[in-house]
């Protein structure tokens, strides 16, 4: 998406995420074990074994005199017992999207700028939080609950926001000239240009940004490459840089480890608890309501298992879902240990908030609701049913069962034609083994010769000498059988 | 002796005529016998006994209070009948199909289980329960959820199969004799047993030939308005 370069951008610039990660577990780990004394800090570096390069390094490994972009001989010369773990770029991307959808609750647009950085536009959240000032604090608070180094710039433009940033700069004005002379300072090496197109410039003498400001664009065109020609009339603000912003994501997906294996659903189920917690929390600041979760649990030596939970009525409280898996899971059989359990909900329902009268139906349509939901986790799907009248003149044809709830704008409104029909229908026609005498009859049923189901009776209405009143028919070659009971 | 009298009040084993909230208003049958024995029809809640071969019309007499109760589009459930239900009878007698709910169980444990839910949910205003033999304990339970969720629970059993000191409401056992059906009151909660009577349950249409009672469905939008002012 294009913007305007008139709109005030935020970089935040995350250079060290795999180390801070790696460094958050190792504190949670030395939390739980209490005994152990408090150690010399460890010289620490995330070592890209490709480029050969040391990426992220700790204050310790700094002390020592490790740089970044060392190679890993010169590094362990340095330091003996050095730390080294090997870069990946999915720990990083997963971080900032983590962040990023956290920023989200507080912030509109953000851009993922992988591996190690956020765009934030805050132009069009000034607005809301009414100064600069105060929508920094807003953010600078959520990203203050992870213990991330991270560095930040503001500007009118994105490049130049990101340049600053790398700079490892916490900086955010929205003074134009400030921002200008801000960049005047800036290493030319750090911006996003190709490198060989760096060596370029500096060969004619182009060795600042400010050196850059000087000579007219098209100056350089000839000279260096379409993307870093782009970047440089981005950086003077005469042009706007695409970018994407980030969508989160519409379905909720969370697993969590548990700390020893789980073999009784009774167990499972206060786990299964604290996770529905955290998707209440979800649906709560979104305003959803969930109509049915899957849940998956992994077991330690068998295949994993899935269910899928639903209600008839949207819900998101946790207790009301504890309720219904409670009743599924008891039949529920575990064949080892469950070692990791994941709740999905693929879709959110918005919750209306158009909701008719307070006081007529509504109580009696939620309690029936829940009822549903109740009977159909314990009994199965298939054993709750709702019925539906079809018009054929075939009396097997006319009771249709089906699961699903019919809206009332579906409902078909039509009249049976007879009213002297049995309360009870036998499934299939028993032949008629007693003695009866009829009451009425006959009528003549013929009908169905269209769809293979061809039909001719002649129905009566007759009595047992019990008192028991049945529907029974002749069929043409003059067998009887007994089709209902009128209850 | 006070204590003890408390302690069976706590468990609900004593009946007091002080609790008379479920019979200050009665469900008129739509049968004026019926409703004369029963001291001016059913209760508004609680567990009805209903014995009979199955056939005589022990449903049609009952489904003409439950469709007069019926208020709010609360739920008719229908547990684990012997036969599938004919949307058509239902229909007849007045009951919409979308209030209908139809539960099949494998296992009469499950079938009393839903009745129990059905009942105390408040979602229901009628549950109807086809069962063979019911235990005390499981009488006492479809009683007390159905007085909790404002419930008329019908217990339809065969003849003679049931012990007849069940903790239920009422009580009847019915009997088709002569073109009419004889209803004998077995137990009820305010008043003494009835001897036999005789109530005239009708099919709800004359019978005769089915296509006198073809009736087409009349178009609701056939309204024209008529200007008067031009």
């Amino acid at each position: 998406m294009q913007f305007d370069t008139s709109s005030l951008w935020i970089y935040l610039y995350l250079p060290n995420l795999q180390l801070n990660i790696q460094q958050a577990h190792a504190e949670q780990l030395s939390d739980a074990d209490e005994t152990r004394e408090i150690q010399e800090p460890v010289a620490q570096i995330i070592y890209h074994p490709k480029l050969n390069q040391v990426l992220q390094l700790n204050a310790q490994a700094q002390k020592l005199g490790i740089k970044k972009g060392m190679g890993l001989a010169s590094a362990s010369i340095i330091c003996g017992h050095l730390v080294v773990s090997e870069y990946k770029e999915t720990i990083a991307v997963q971080a900032l999207q983590e962040l990023a959808n956290q920023l989200y609750l507080v912030t509109s647009d953000i851009v993922i700028d992988e591996p190690s950085g956020l765009f934030l536009r805050a132009q069009n959240m000034l607005r809301l939080y009414g100064s600069l000032a105060q929508y920094w604090q807003v953010i600078l608070e959520v990203i203050s609950k992870q213990s991330y180094d991270v560095y930040y710039a503001s500007a009118y433009s994105v490049n130049v926001a990101k340049l600053i940033a790398k700079h490892e700069q916490h900086y955010v004005v929205d003074d134009k000239k400030q921002i200008q002379q801000k960049l005047q300072q800036c290493s030319l090496l750090l911006t996003d240009i190709d490198k060989k197109d760096i060596e370029k410039l500096q060969r004619i003498g182009i060795k600042s940004i400010a050196d850059l400001f000087e000579q007219p664009l098209s100056a350089f065109a000839s000279r260096v490459s379409k993307f870093s020609l782009q970047i440089m009339s981005e950086l003077r603000g005469e042009s706007a840089a695409k970018l994407r912003f980030y969508q989160p994501p519409q379905q909720y997906e969370h697993y969590i480890e548990l700390l020893y294996d789980i073999e009784l659903t009774a167990r499972l189920l206060p786990v299964i608890g604290k996770c529905l917690d955290a998707l209440e929390g979800y649906l709560l600041v979104r305003n959803g309501l969930a109509l049915s979760i899957h849940i998956t649990l992994f077991q330690r030596e068998h295949e994993p298992i899935t269910q899928v939970i639903n209600s008839a009525l949207p819900i998101y409280k946790s207790a009301h879902w504890l309720d219904i898996i409670a009743l599924r899971f008891e039949h529920l059989a575990l064949s080892s240990g469950v070692y990791g359990i994941t709740i999905k909900c693929e879709k959110i329902e918005l919750a209306d908030s158009v909701e008719s009268d307070f006081f007529s139906e509504k109580s009696t349509h939620v309690a029936a609701m829940t009822l549903l939901s109740r009977l159909k986790a314990k009994l199965g799907e298939q054993q709750v049913k709702l019925m539906q009248y079809h018009d054929d003149y075939r009396p097997e044809c006319c009771t249709q069962l089906s699961t699903k709830i019919i809206t009332k704008n579906q409902k078909k409104n039509s009249k049976p034609y007879f009213l002297d029909r049995p309360g009870f229908l036998l499934q299939t026609p028993t032949p008629l083994n007693i003695k009866v005498s009829i009451i009425d009859g006959p009528e003549r049923i013929a009908s169905g010769w269209w769809d293979n189901h061809e039909i001719q009776r002649d129905y009566f209405l007759a009595e047992s000498h019990q008192g028991q009143q049945m529907w029974i028919f002749r069929t043409i070659d003059d067998n009887w059988f007994v089709h209902g009971y009128f209850i | 002796m006070k204590s003890l009298l408390h302690d069976l009040q706590k468990k609900k084993l004593v009946w007091t005529a002080a609790n008379l909230d479920q019979h200050k208003e009665r469900v008129a049958t739509g049968y004026k016998q019926l409703d004369d024995a029963l001291n001016g029809g059913f209760p508004q809640s609680g567990l009805i006994h209903i014995t009979s071969v199955m056939g005589c019309g022990e449903m049609r007499l009952v489904i003409p209070a439950i469709v007069s109760r019926q208020n709010e589009n609360r739920l008719y459930a229908f547990i684990a009948p012997p036969h599938l239900l004919n949307a058509e009878f239902l229909m007849a007698q007045g009951i919409e199909l979308e209030q209908v709910l139809f539960i099949q169980a494998h296992t009469q444990e499950q079938a009393l289980w839903s009745a129990e839910q059905c009942a105390k949910s408040g979602a229901c205003s009628a549950v109807f329960i086809w069962q063979t033999k019911l235990q005390q304990i499981q009488a006492k339970k479809l009683e007390l959820a159905a007085l909790k969720g404002d419930c008329l629970s019908f217990f339809f059993a065969d003849v003679k199969q049931q012990a007849d000191n069940l903790p239920v409401s009422l009580s009847l056992s019915i009997e088709r004799k002569n073109n009419q059906i004889e209803i004998c009151v077995n137990k009820q909660k305010v008043g003494w047993p009835i001897p036999a009577f005789s109530v005239k349950v009708p099919f709800k249409a004359k019978l005769g030939s089915p296509m006198r009672y073809r009736s087409r469905p009349k178009s609701i939008n056939n309204v024209i308005a008529f200007n008067t002012n031009n």
